[in-house]
């Protein structure tokens, strides 16, 4: 369980990357912590990070009138 | 297509104490075409990254304008080729990290063993089995939970785990962005992920959703 995360986020060697799939297919303690903690990293992956909406529209037309203001030599 | 180690240091460019990028940009027309063609899209992304750093409407959307002021300042080391959100991600960042620094709100974690907190996240999550949070926190409205819960961490952890886990980056993109060795990365990242989990299971504790008993205990009554 130690290679818990690295192995969710497919950062292992791959021989071991297979060799903890292996163990998955046959232990089933750990088996369910991968599965609670996959959904786990999906529920965080779905949030997008934050609760707060982007009025994206609006906040384009700020930076645009930001950067050409300052290309222009503005204050 | 990855920059180049070095050559997209953005954040380096603009003048070190000029904390709001408001002097003039010596960028001219098809300059800045180009930076906002290459840019611009990348606004929404960002903007959501400035929104999981400063947890404030108002607050991100100044992040987000004084990132692209930046990264104007900063076009002519922009290396073509080079991955232009991963370079707004870290002039970002820095950004940020100017103004919490500023705050005197700055502090440093520890570097955790990653392996540790690997076993300790599996650890939690078994205890949570055997009352029956596991199976209560799953019942929750979970993204509305993990909102919360990200609103708790504090900015280095947060970072990573919105880069890594909602941004997708990898271990060696977000050292890059954040500017810290990948065990660094390796490390906050594990340590926010229990914090999250050990956070939800508080939750589903609060929601007072029914707890069962151990069933090694259900068993010996018999």
């Amino acid at each position: 369980m130690r290679q818990l995360w690295p192995y969710l986020d497919g950062a292992l060697p791959e021989a071991l990357q297979d060799r903890v799939a292996e163990h998955m297919t046959q232990c089933a303690n750990c088996r369910s912590h991968f599965e609670f903690a996959s959904s786990f990293l999906t529920a965080i992956q779905e949030s997008g990070g934050t609760g707060v909406a982007v009025d994206v529209d609006s906040l384009r037309i700020r930076i645009l009138a930001a950067l050409a203001a300052a290309s222009d030599g503005g204050p | 297509m990855t920059p180049q180690s070095g050559s997209a240091a953005p954040h380096h460019a603009p003048q070190e104490g000029d904390g709001r990028a408001q002097s003039a940009v010596a960028v001219e027309g098809p300059a800045v075409s180009s930076f906002e063609r290459l840019t611009m899209p990348h606004l929404p992304v960002i903007a959501r990254f400035a929104r999981s750093l400063t947890r404030d409407a108002a607050a991100a959307d100044d992040l987000v304008q004084e990132t692209y002021l930046r990264a104007l300042r900063g076009w002519h080391t922009f290396r073509d080729g080079s991955d232009a959100r991963r370079w707004l991600f870290a002039i970002c960042h820095h950004a940020f990290l100017r103004d919490v620094q500023r705050a005197d709100v700055y502090v440093q974690p520890p570097d955790d063993d990653p392996e540790l907190e690997s076993l300790e996240t599996a650890v939690a999550h078994w205890r949570a089995q055997q009352s029956g949070l596991a199976d209560a926190a799953e019942r929750l409205d979970l993204g509305q939970a993990i909102n919360r819960a990200m609103g708790t961490l504090s900015p280095h952890y947060r970072t990573v785990v919105v880069l890594v886990d909602v941004e997708g980056q990898t271990y060696e993109e977000a050292a890059e962005v954040l500017g810290v060795p990948i065990g660094t990365v390796r490390s906050r990242l594990f340590r926010a992920r229990r914090m999250l989990q050990d956070l939800l299971f508080d939750y589903a504790r609060d929601a007072g959703f029914e707890v069962t008993h151990m069933p090694a205990a259900k068993e010996a009554i018999k």
